[in-house]
């Protein structure tokens, strides 16, 4: 088998999805991005954070206007830590949060490709359940097979 | 978007553009129609099942009382839509077809229907109420589209092509398909003869006598098929265009209600923070809402378990083949006590119960989902005893979940439940029918 030697160049926007609803979800988001600034500050990348609030799309709007406020608050709670674990170091940094109705491995997707990044981490936590591990284990694999750029699954 | 008509006024009607021309189009397009039918009767059931039933959920007992006048038209309204669905199996039926109570899981993203309508569950408030107006709108009337159920496009023109398999059509409005229902029915008996048409059993079907639904009659002709889309089209959009005491008419009382009491007051929340949530990822559905809570997810296995039940016993009511006395009233009876004493007080249950994970302060609307896979069950005694058998699961079920429930008060509506289906399952025992 002939395999084509195209010259990988080193990654130079590296994109972090992150989440801050859940407690387990928060602490392997963190592990990710801390892995992240490091492969960064390494390879001399920039790295951008980014945080997916997925809303349901047929909820009342008083609902909508709770749970936003709740999730979006959570959301930049988890973003100000990866900040701080940022400003430690020498890498360029950014942020943002997202709401989608949709499914958020298509939003960190699209995301990764309009702001053309190099790289995807994401965390993965160990579930308890099979069920579990089947709903919250989809966001890395949709992202893993939809992604335009190398994907990295930090455990 | 524009803002929905005055109080009263009157609505032309548009030629029909549904094209019937055998036997099969016909049954092809009253199975669409009885799922439509369907699937809206879920929506207005879920949006009654989302609103608030007590004062200790912080509304004034006046508050309360508007709430609960609300949640009356709405129970009434998808009550007729359960006539609509009778009538609708009744017509398919009259012509020789199987019952049709099949639905896709919500949210329903147009794919089987003209691309004008979608359909989903969505809690009362004004987007649910914008989008039942659009539904029972008056033909002739425009309403642009709701957000979140905007029209996703023309069917291709191909599709409208006539041929030996019959094809998905266009409807503008619900009662522009049952005008194309109508004018079918007529084109075939003139081809055909009444005979030719109505070749199917009429002693099966649902009547009033049996369901206690007014205005449910059997279809054995065209004048009774002429009078069973009449009175559909009426209850929904009114008699050729008067709307005003029609389905359309009194969502149009409550919507201006509604809008006025939120004016008066921006602090009035009638609603629960309800999102249609599912016990495990559905078919067909992308990005669903799951519960995550154990005991909500159970819950809400049991209410689908028990609408599967129903739509069984229904579907076993229309192929009914015997002489035994008394064995279609006890169908229908077991039927309507599925829905009145035991779908009913699980979707009021359910609406109060969390979702759990990452939804913080949500609850789990009932999801309405019928599993796939052929509810028709053809022979007599085994009918009975598979009804019976599960009727006795089910209220064991409901028992185990009194048992685990986190108040009293749902510890009582579960065993309400359980109550129910020991009376169900005696209704269906094959020993008291004799057979």
């Amino acid at each position: 088998m002939t395999v084509s030697q195209e010259p990988v160049s080193l990654p130079r926007r590296i994109l972090v999805a992150v989440e801050g609803s859940e407690p387990s979800l928060r602490e392997s988001s963190m592990k990710a991005a801390s892995y992240a600034l490091q492969l960064a500050a390494a390879s001399g990348a920039e790295m951008v954070a980014l945080c997916v609030v997925q809303i349901p799309e047929y909820i009342e709007e008083n609902t909508r206007a709770s749970l936003r406020s709740e999730l979006f608050s959570k959301s930049e709670k988890t973003l100000a830590d990866v900040a701080r674990l940022a400003s430690d170091s020498k890498v360029k940094y950014d942020s943002k949060v997202l709401e989608t109705s949709g499914a958020i491995a298509t939003t960190i997707c699209s995301f990764s490709s309009k702001e053309r990044i190099d790289l995807i981490i994401l965390g993965t936590r160990a579930s308890t359940s099979s069920l579990t591990k089947m709903m919250l284990g989809s966001v890395a694999s949709g992202v893993a097979s939809n992604a335009d750029c190398p994907v990295l699954v930090v455990r | 978007m524009t803002d929905p008509p005055e109080e009263k006024g009157t609505a032309y009607v548009t030629p029909h553009s549904v094209k019937i021309e055998s036997r099969e189009d016909l049954a092809f397009v009253l199975s669409e129609a009885s799922t439509l039918e369907h699937m809206i009767m879920c929506e207005y059931l879920f949006a009654a099942f989302s609103l608030k039933r007590d004062e200790s959920e912080g509304l004034s007992s006046a508050e309360l009382e508007k709430v609960r006048g609300w949640e009356g038209v709405i129970t009434m309204v998808a009550v007729q839509e359960m006539t609509h669905l009778a009538l609708v199996n009744n017509m398919l039926v009259s012509i020789g077809s199987a019952p049709y109570f099949q639905h896709s899981n919500f949210p329903q993203p147009s794919r089987y229907f003209s691309p004008n309508i979608r359909l989903a569950l969505v809690p009362f408030g004004e987007q649910a109420l914008r989008h039942f107006l659009y539904l029972e709108r008056p033909e002739g009337m425009s309403i642009e589209g709701v957000p979140g159920f905007e029209v996703l496009g023309d069917l291709n023109p191909a599709e409208l092509k006539g041929g030996i398999v019959p094809r998905q059509q266009y409807f503008s409005t619900v009662g522009n398909l049952y005008r194309g229902v109508q004018k079918g029915f007529k084109d075939l008996v003139n081809n055909q003869g009444e005979e030719g048409v109505f070749i199917g059993a009429n002693h099966t079907q649902a009547t009033e006598e049996r369901f206690g639904l007014p205005s449910l009659f059997a279809v054995k002709d065209l004048a009774s098929a002429d009078r069973a889309v009449e009175g559909i089209v009426e209850m929904g959009e009114g008699a050729r265009g008067d709307w005003t005491n029609a389905h359309f008419g009194m969502f149009l009382r409550i919507f201006k209600d509604f809008m006025d009491t939120k004016t008066s007051n921006p602090a009035f929340r009638p609603t629960r923070p309800v999102v249609a949530a599912y016990a495990r990822p559905p078919i067909g559905v992308e990005n669903a809402t799951i519960i995550s809570d154990g005991f909500t997810s159970k819950a809400a296995d049991l209410f689908n378990a028990s609408y599967g039940l129903a739509i069984q016993t229904l579907s076993r009511y229309y192929v009914h083949e015997s002489d035994i006395p008394g064995e279609l009233q006890v169908l229908a009876d077991a039927a309507v006590s599925i829905m009145s004493r035991v779908i009913k007080p699980l979707g009021m249950v359910l609406t109060s119960l969390p979702v759990g994970g990452t939804l913080t302060g949500l609850t789990a609307g009932p999801s309405f989902e019928l599993q796939y896979r052929e509810y028709l069950l053809p022979h007599r005694r085994e009918a009975l005893i598979v009804l019976q058998e599960r009727a006795v699961e089910l209220g064991s079920y409901a028992r185990e979940l009194s048992a685990d429930s986190p108040s009293k008060q749902t510890a009582t509506q579960f065993d309400g439940v359980a109550g129910a289906y020991k009376d169900i399952a005696g209704m269906l025992s094959v020993d008291s029918l004799g057979i």
